[in-house]
């Protein structure tokens, strides 16, 4: 059996949860991070963060992230969808559950804990 | 000169109109252009709709597009909440006249891992503005900010940038916060703002919720330090401003019939000035309503529309009750100019009373207000509170020229020359009404007690209800003062028999004379027979002695004859 296979599987509430296939998404799947940086391009605060961001993704999550950065004078109509008020601000848009943290991300601590890296 | 009166009119601070009802007037244009206004207060006071309508007005009498930055309730939420009050957001979001942006903060899905600023915030404002280009801008409510971000320090630093950079757009914006304990704000925000700082509160006393504002700090401004009371009406914020009404309306010198004739003539002929107040004051029974009823009658007479504000009888009693004195109120309720607005004191708060009186009047015009009787407003407010409702109900309608008449129920036991809610002082003329009792009847009084400006009857006169309508009656004074009702007719009578003997004693003078008259007359004939009778016997007499003389001498010629006498020319001789 292939994991593409496996994948097309619904997982219903009927079926009993393979548990291999469970496994196999945790290892595989979830762990691509979509990740989106939202930075004031003017502030050192900002290029702290990104710095930051960058060293921990490729430390913690080589060849399975993205990252996009996104200034807010650049694109200002985006900061309504995601609900950003602040900067720095990262949003953790995959894997579930969303995430918005903010700050220059200085509490390397609790953005580890917070990104379950 | 030029350069002082320019250099005048650039120091005079700008004010951007809020278009809310009332605001406006106390502050005197509306809030300061171009800065950032605070307004507080606790929850359920009125403050986001207070900011939505000053963009909803502002979008739609001033074509100023605004922008709602709301961190507490949706956008779908705030349509919903407004469009009761009639107001389409989804349309002026739709003409590009308004933007709504719900900024959600929920401290769950927020982690704080280090330094930041509130840079998006402002980025997400400033994107909003310049969007449709706003002048104005209200956000709603900041304290939301304090909830859901642990570092206060940064936030209050923020804030400070915040309204800064509000400022330096040039927008005119409102900044909603809650009210503290200590401080206006809970946060002290307060301190950020330097221009304008309103306080909305809501308090209950006697059951009965007022809501209020007030001006802590209008910079630049001259601005009432008063609490005015507001409501939140059907179709929006009312603030009454009437306690800043100024004695400074013009008078008429023109002349109001009352409706009762005897009564024009006791206030010099010409019954009342017109857009002056009248109190008619009396205990139970005297006829207030109907006295006031005349009032109304006349000046539908005049073909003025009269408003009967009645807090005890319902409209149609009133009518009949009306009928039953021959004032016909009917028709000219059918022809439109009277109206009649009856409901109980307890309906409402005081302070809706006076807008919903407000908003009859202006929408009425009418040229007269009847409020029958004040006395019961006791029941809907505390007594400071009802003469300060009166004091603003007369200003706002002498303000525009309307005549008014109060009656009042004097209770037993107090004063007649007081009212229960002690605005006495606030009328222009006071007619009393009080009854007499003597000989085992009651007698109907009136008396002017005051009427300023007329030169008035200091008369107490009785008055009848007749199928006619309100009779005054002429004066009978008694040793005990004024004579009434029965002893009056007595009265009455003895002076009608009084008249008719002083008749007949005229008359019997006259006989007399006439009698004697014809006694003279009688014996001056008399006199003139005798007179005759006594001429004629003279008459003859002489005649007699005539006729005898000639006689002598005839005889006396012919004895001359035989004789030949020489002297026959001559007969004297012989008488000698």
């Amino acid at each position: 059996m292939s994991i593409f296979d496996r994948k097309s599987q619904p997982l219903s509430a009927h079926q009993s949860p393979n548990q291999e296939a469970l496994n196999y998404l945790a290892e595989h799947e979830l762990e691509t991070y979509v990740l989106r940086l939202y930075v004031a391009s003017n502030s050192l605060r900002s290029l702290r963060a990104i710095q930051r961001i960058q060293k921990l993704c490729e430390e913690r999550l080589p060849g399975r992230y993205e990252l996009e950065i996104v200034d807010i004078y650049q694109d200002p109509e985006r900061l309504e969808q995601d609900q950003v008020f602040a900067v720095p601000t990262l949003i953790k848009q995959l894997p579930p559950p969303l995430q918005r943290l903010i700050g220059d991300m200085t509490d390397m601590d609790k953005l580890i804990t917070c990104l379950d890296l | 000169m030029v350069q002082s009166f320019s250099r005048d009119l650039k120091r005079q601070l700008t004010k951007c109109p809020t278009g809310i009802r009332g605001l406006d007037e106390i502050t005197y244009g509306g809030l300061p252009q171009g800065r950032p206004t605070l307004v507080c207060g606790r929850a359920g006071c009125g403050k986001t709709l207070m900011g939505m309508e000053f963009l909803v007005r502002g979008a739609l009498d001033n074509s100023e597009p605004g922008v709602f930055i709301s961190l507490e309730e949706s956008t779908d939420e705030l349509a919903q909440n407004v469009s009761s009050l009639g107001w389409d957001l989804d349309a002026l979001v739709a003409k590009k006249l308004l933007v709504l942006d719900y900024i959600h903060i929920e401290r769950t899905q927020i982690e704080e891992t280090g330094d930041y600023d509130l840079e998006a915030l402002f980025v997400r404002i400033g994107y909003a503005i310049d969007r449709i280009q706003a002048k104005r801008v209200v956000i709603d409510t900041l304290e939301t900010l304090f909830g859901n971000l642990l570092d206060t320090a940064l936030v209050r630093s923020e804030l400070r940038r915040l309204f800064l950079w509000l400022k330096s757009k040039g927008v005119t914006a409102i900044i909603t916060a809650e009210s503290g304990d200590q401080s206006l704000t809970r946060h002290g925000i307060e301190e950020f703002v330097s221009d304008c700082v309103l306080v909305l509160d809501q308090r209950i006393q006697q059951d009965l919720s007022t809501r209020r504002l007030h001006i802590v700090k209008y910079r630049g401004s001259q601005h009432s330090s008063n609490e005015y009371p507001f409501l939140i009406e059907s179709d929006g914020i009312v603030v009454l401003p009437l306690t800043s009404v100024e004695l400074n309306y013009t008078v008429s010198s023109e002349r109001i019939s009352t409706g009762v004739e005897r009564l024009d003539g006791m206030l010099g002929g010409k019954g009342i000035y017109r857009g002056s107040s009248a109190l008619i004051s009396g205990t139970s029974g005297t006829g207030k309503s109907s006295l006031s009823a005349h009032f109304a009658a006349a000046s539908c007479s005049r073909g003025e529309r009269c408003l009967y504000v009645a807090f005890e009888e319902s409209a149609n009693q009133i009518v009949r009750n009306m009928r039953s004195i021959g004032l016909d109120l009917e028709t000219p309720q059918q022809a439109g100019l009277l109206k009649f607005h009856a409901l109980r004191p307890t309906f409402y708060g005081l302070e809706m009373h006076l807008v919903k009186i407000c908003q009859l009047v202006q929408d009425f015009e009418p040229k007269m207000v009847i409020f029958d009787p004040i006395s019961s407003l006791t029941s809907a407010g505390l007594f400071h509170h009802i003469q300060s409702f009166l004091m603003r109900l007369v200003d706002f309608l002498k303000a525009q020229g309307i005549s008014i008449v109060l009656t009042n129920l004097t209770t037993d036991g107090t004063p007649l020359e007081s009212t229960d809610v002690g605005i006495s002082s606030l009328m222009d003329n006071w007619l009393l009404l009080r009854d007499q009792e003597t000989n085992g009847e009651r007698n109907r009084l009136l008396f002017v007690l005051k009427s300023r400006g007329t030169h008035h009857s200091n008369q107490v006169r009785e008055f009848r209800m007749t199928s006619q309508g309100i009779e005054m009656l002429d004066v009978y004074l008694g040793p005990d003062g004024i004579v009434t009702g029965t002893a009056r007719l007595v009265k009455e009578a003895q002076a009608a028999a009084d008249a008719v003997a002083r008749q007949q004693e005229i008359e019997r003078k006259q006989h007399e004379i006439e009698r004697k008259r014809l006694i003279v007359e009688a014996q001056i004939q008399a006199l003139r027979v005798e007179f005759e009778a006594e001429k004629a016997d003279i008459d003859r007499l002489v005649e007699q002695a005539q006729q005898h003389e000639s006689q002598l001498l005839q005889e006396q010629r012919s004895r001359a004859k035989y004789r030949y006498a020489e002297d026959t020319l001559n007969p004297t001789n012989y008488t000698s």
